[in-house]
């Protein structure tokens, strides 16, 4: 689908999509282990560790945002999209230049806000799991939306180059 | 200011992601009401404060591992030795089957693309109109959204938990208000079914117990799931979250290690394949964490709640006004997006009318079911046009009276509340 880019641009995606697929499974491997484990210990040994909760809804947060970038790679965002339909074909792709470009700017301002919120926590020394720093652990917002933002860059451009060689939508 | 708002609707129709529409807005209040918009991050942070929300990757992986299986004909076999002897007993068996199917795929397509492809033609091989075939299996793909332990029921309950005047609302609870109008619209659903299919004598299969003991003995692995879900959490043995944890490892045992249906390399598949679909929830989730923060601080819901109550005094009324609403909501947006963008804003309106917030969730995710049929945005029609390659306009043709029916269950839903509360015991 990225055919029209330099082929650096397809090699980088590849591996980030196959990165990517190994982080969700030992993410939600992780959780589901983790899960089980807890419950084993709250009934055998009446208590489980105590950080195992925190850690638990780290993993959620953790797979919520990898699950968003995975979703992003293929545009597949839950969106409405009913008036994209009833356009030309080449105002369709204008349309889509438009809204990846909004897109883009918009998760790139939310890493960057994402980021100050991090450093913040990195200042005030925020501590999880009984001590640990805290911001690597939240660092996923502004890294997640980063790279958001990068797909739809990618797209953007991708779409710029098919509109400027009078390609139609695919 | 409208200016803007209009743009972002705009963006919105010709199709920008919708968190990126919601953090927009988010953003754009926040830094007219002169908030550091790092709030936003920090909003989009509870994500990782609420241990309820665990519980929506362990379910939704779950179904995406009994839909891939052969769990599906198992418990088509099981029905239709229980039921296939009735006059339209196939179509019973449809919506029976895609109700308890649907409960654990939280209404996400994926009971279309696995059930639909089995009964469909089982149908129409049995001389089923071809009609009725295709808007009751397009039908059947949202029917049990309402049981326990559906993604959409979860969604709502975390979402009213983040209100003051849903703070009662537990996800235990709600699991119990869904349970008799969910019932409500398979009883109706069948019974039309019945009816239509009255004359239709032909190949009714014999009843044999011998056919019912081969069909349950195969679905001896699946059938104490419900059990355990529903079981586990009343019997007090387990939290929701807990649960869900108990039924993914469970179904990854059964249908992975002991059944081996799924093979071990399509496991990092599916996998990914479920964690897309929960990381493009909670995102959006995350981000309407933001904009009802937002909302709220600026008066939003008060004030609606005033300029609600200038034009309408009774609660019928309103409730009346409110169907009407939440219908047109569901035919422009997905369950999902819509229960993070409007339940903040409706649920302390409906509670200042003296509504229960449990029966105010089973109002709305019913409304939100019929959303699935009806255009521009339905998804069960574009899935079952997809997957049975008709045109959107026959397929919606053909669930025109399973439309009515269900609109009809969702007014019965609607002003009879003590059908969603009798086993909450929220009176």
């Amino acid at each position: 689908m990225n055919r029209p880019l330099p082929q650096f641009l397809t090699t980088l995606d590849n591996l980030g999509r196959r990165l990517e697929d190994a982080l969700l499974v030992l993410l939600l491997g992780g959780l589901i282990v983790l899960a089980a484990l807890q419950i084993v210990q709250r009934d055998l040994f009446s208590g489980g560790f105590v950080w195992s909760d925190e850690l638990l809804r780290l993993l959620v947060l953790w797979l919520a945002l990898v699950g968003a970038v995975a979703a992003s790679r293929d545009d597949n965002h839950i969106n409405i999209d009913v008036l994209s339909r009833w356009l030309p074909v080449r105002l369709r792709l204008a349309a889509r230049v438009i809204v990846d470009l909004f897109t883009c700017g918009l998760c790139g301002l939310l890493a960057w806000h994402g980021g100050r919120f991090v450093a913040g926590e990195r200042e005030f020394a925020s501590t999880v799991l009984g001590g640990l720093p805290a911001w690597p652990f939240e660092a996923i917002i502004p890294v997640g939306f980063g790279l958001i933002a990068w797909r739809y860059a990618v797209f953007t451009a991708r779409d710029l180059i098919r509109l400027a060689r009078g390609e139609v939508a695919a | 200011m409208i200016l803007g708002g209009l743009a972002l609707i705009l963006l919105a129709l010709l199709g920008a992601p919708l968190f990126a529409v919601i953090a927009a807005s988010a953003l754009w209040g926040f830094s007219r009401s002169g908030v550091d918009l790092s709030a936003a991050a920090i909003e989009f942070y509870r994500i990782a404060e609420m241990p309820v929300l665990l519980a929506i990757p362990l379910f939704t992986f779950a179904g995406y591992l009994l839909s891939e299986s052969h769990a599906p004909q198992r418990l088509v076999r099981l029905t239709r030795a229980l039921i296939g002897w009735v006059p339209g007993g196939l179509a019973i068996v449809a919506l029976a089957v895609c109700a308890l199917f649907t409960a654990f795929t939280g209404a996400s397509g994926v009971t279309i693309i696995a059930l639909g492809a089995l009964l469909y033609p089982a149908m129409l091989e049995d001389g089923y109109d071809e009609s009725f075939s295709l808007g009751l299996v397009t039908t059947s793909g949202s029917l049990g959204l309402l049981f326990a332990p559906s993604l959409p029921l979860i969604l709502y309950g975390v979402v009213a938990q983040q209100s003051s005047a849903g703070a009662g609302v537990s996800i235990d609870r709600l699991f119990l208000a869904g349970l008799l109008p969910g019932i409500l619209m398979v009883v109706l659903l069948g019974g039309y079914s019945f009816w239509c299919n009255r004359r239709h004598r032909l190949p009714l299969s014999a009843f044999s117990w011998r056919e019912v003991g081969t069909a349950l003995w195969a679905a001896k692995w699946e059938l104490p799931l419900p059990l355990v879900v529903l079981g586990g959490i009343y019997g007090g043995i387990f939290a929701v979250s807990e649960a869900a944890a108990v039924t993914a490892v469970y179904v990854l045992i059964v249908e992975v290690l002991i059944l081996r249906e799924i093979p071990l390399r399509n496991l990092p598949d599916i996998m990914r394949q479920s964690m897309v679909l929960v990381g493009g929830i909670l995102l959006i989730l995350g981000v309407s964490l933001a904009s009802t923060n937002y909302l709220i601080d600026a008066g939003v819901p008060g004030r609606l709640f005033t300029l609600v109550r200038a034009h309408v005094s009774s609660p019928l009324t309103f409730l009346i006004l409110l169907n009407l609403f939440l219908l047109v909501l569901g035919a422009l947006l997905d369950i999902f997006s819509a229960t993070v963008l409007v339940v903040p804003l409706i649920l302390p309106v409906a509670t200042g009318f003296g509504i229960n917030p449990l029966h105010l969730g089973i109002i709305f995710l019913a409304n939100m079911q019929i959303g699935y049929l009806t255009p521009p945005v339905g998804l069960n029609l574009f899935i079952a046009g997809y997957r049975f390659k008709q045109p959107i306009t026959r397929i919606y043709w053909a669930t025109i009276p399973f439309f009515l029916i269900l609109l009809l269950c969702v007014l019965i839903i609607t002003y009879w509340p003590a059908l969603s509360l009798l086993l909450a015991g929220g009176q």
